[in-house]
């Protein structure tokens, strides 16, 4: 049994290395969620050994973003080096201040919801997508598989190459689309964050792209980090790629600010 | 201490798109992930929909690895197609069934009372778990079947990570409400809200295999903020306690 495997069946905190979670969420959405505080999270994070978590507010999904955001300071002044934001945005009206002022207060990247409605290449992103590649900040792309999505996705890579774009849920559906963009941009990286875990899904995504372009997200509090690390922990890939995709890849990417 | 570990929720059978999964694969899958039992349905219920042959391989296959135990599917003989009621409770208690599974859209049945009482009122008199996937048994049929068959355990699996504000008064209002743990009942804390609450004894570690990969349940259990005594009633202790309480 591997090392990282042994430790996650018999629970044991992940502490030889910096686990970095780079899809988590704090504030509340429609259906119950038991436990809203910041503290909590980070209690959840200390159980499993994660350092760290880059968390969006549930208003990424609204046009409430910037109370999301001003929601996220306050957790990531709470508990600073464990909470790392990530800025919502909404194209309207122009966020591109916003946007500025949070990457001044020491957000980590940006967030991007397509269940606005707009598509992620909306040009009221622009000025924003502009400051993360002038910053090399990540950008982390709800996805769900659609073509549309993955030309949109295209249309940024090329147009900001700076940036890191994350695309959540990766292999959810249309697993093929994923890793092709994945292989083809290199500032493309696939999330693993997924409800359901298909059997397999995550070993095929390693296998398809490398472990160098597959980062760790939970998705948190959306879903419980605790088990979202066991299909990580318990896929069969070596040590060392799990602790890329658990750690290294996240820490580069995290590590290109400038 | 070591916790052991018994899967209410995993099987074998086919797989769309893939080979098919066998009880060899489970076992191999087991032993890498040290589960020490399991309650192993045949899967998925749209490929292995000939019930005969589905529970003969699953008892075959259980008869020959006493870490797996038989959850068979039942039905109801309401077309008078199948065996009757009664002898499918008995075959099932013959080959050490931890539970029986209910696929009644699959099988095309309905859980009116017309159609299936004869069944449940069977289960019921020998106090054996049915298994109820929420895809094929709503939550709220659920609930309508514990308040008709209140000694019946019923083991609610696959739910998933939006529904706390049903189970919990679910568990709360019906004794004989059990919840898998695992896929897809991921819900954030809410092994730690339940057990607070005092529904330890009514959780059962699930996996979801072959459907999902198995260790996320693990670590969700493992991780889960409880004590140890809590983890090890969810991990075996609880599903060992109901299938003791079978009258065979």
């Amino acid at each position: 049994m591997s090392t990282l495997l042994e430790a996650g069946r018999a629970g044991r905190p992940i502490t030889d290395f910096d686990i970095l979670d780079l899809h988590g969420h704090v504030g509340r959405i429609g259906f119950a969620l038991p436990d809203l505080s910041i503290d909590g999270l980070v209690r959840q994070m200390d159980k499993v050994g994660v350092k760290s978590i880059v968390v969006s507010h549930m208003h990424c999904m609204s046009a409430n973003v910037v109370h999301g955001n001003r929601e996220v300071l306050a957790a990531m002044r709470s508990f600073p080096e464990r909470i790392l934001g990530y800025i919502s945005v909404w194209p309207y009206p122009d966020i591109t201040e916003e946007t500025a002022w949070c990457i001044e207060q020491g957000f980590t990247g940006i967030k991007v919801h397509n269940c606005n409605g707009f598509p992620i290449n909306h040009p009221g992103y622009d000025g924003s997508y502009a400051l993360a590649n002038e910053h090399r900040l990540p950008i982390l792309f709800h996805t769900w598989g659609g073509e549309d999505e993955f030309a949109q996705i295209r249309d940024l890579s090329a147009r900001f190459p700076e940036t890191s774009l994350l695309l959540a849920h990766a292999g959810c559906a249309n697993e093929e689309g994923y890793l092709k963009i994945a292989r083809e941009c290199p500032n493309v990286y696939l999330d693993t964050a997924f409800s359901r875990s298909p059997r397999g899904l995550f070993e095929r995504l390693i296998a398809g792209v490398g472990a160098e372009k597959v980062v760790w997200g939970s998705d948190a509090y959306f879903y419980t980090q605790s088990s979202q690390v066991g299909k990580v922990l318990g896929a069969k890939i070596s040590d060392e790629e799990k602790r890329l995709v658990l750690s290294g890849n996240a820490q580069r990417i995290l590590g290109r600010r400038r | 201490m070591a916790i052991s570990l018994f899967d209410v929720q995993t099987g074998f059978g086919c797989a769309p798109g893939q080979a098919a999964i066998t009880a060899d694969d489970l076992r191999a899958e087991m032993r890498r992930l040290q589960i020490d039992r399991a309650l192993a349905c045949i899967t998925p219920e749209n490929m292995e929909f000939d019930v005969p042959l589905a529970n003969e391989m699953l008892y075959t296959a259980c008869m020959a690895d006493s870490a797996l135990v038989p959850c068979p599917i039942v039905l109801p003989n309401s077309g008078q197609d199948y065996l009757p009621e009664q002898e499918q409770v008995e075959e099932a208690m013959r080959h050490g069934a931890g539970a029986v599974f209910i696929r009644p859209a699959a099988d095309y049945w309905i859980l009116a009372e017309w159609v299936c009482d004869r069944l449940f009122t069977l289960l019921e008199a020998h106090r054996m778990p049915v298994l109820c996937l929420e895809r094929m048994v709503s939550l709220e049929q659920v609930g309508g079947l514990a308040e008709r068959y209140p000694r019946l355990p019923f083991i609610v699996a696959e739910s998933g990570y939006r529904q706390q504000r049903i189970l919990l008064p679910m568990l709360e209002t019906f004794p004989n409400v059990y919840l898998s743990t695992g896929n897809n009942y991921i819900v954030y804390k809410g092994i730690e809200q339940l057990v607070e609450r005092g529904l330890t004894e009514r959780l059962l570690f699930g996996t979801g295999f072959p459907v999902s990969d198995p260790m996320g349940g693990i670590t969700q259990l493992m991780y889960a903020e409880i004590s140890e005594e809590q983890r090890q009633l969810i991990g075996a202790g609880n599903m060992d306690r109901l299938m003791g309480g079978i009258v065979r």
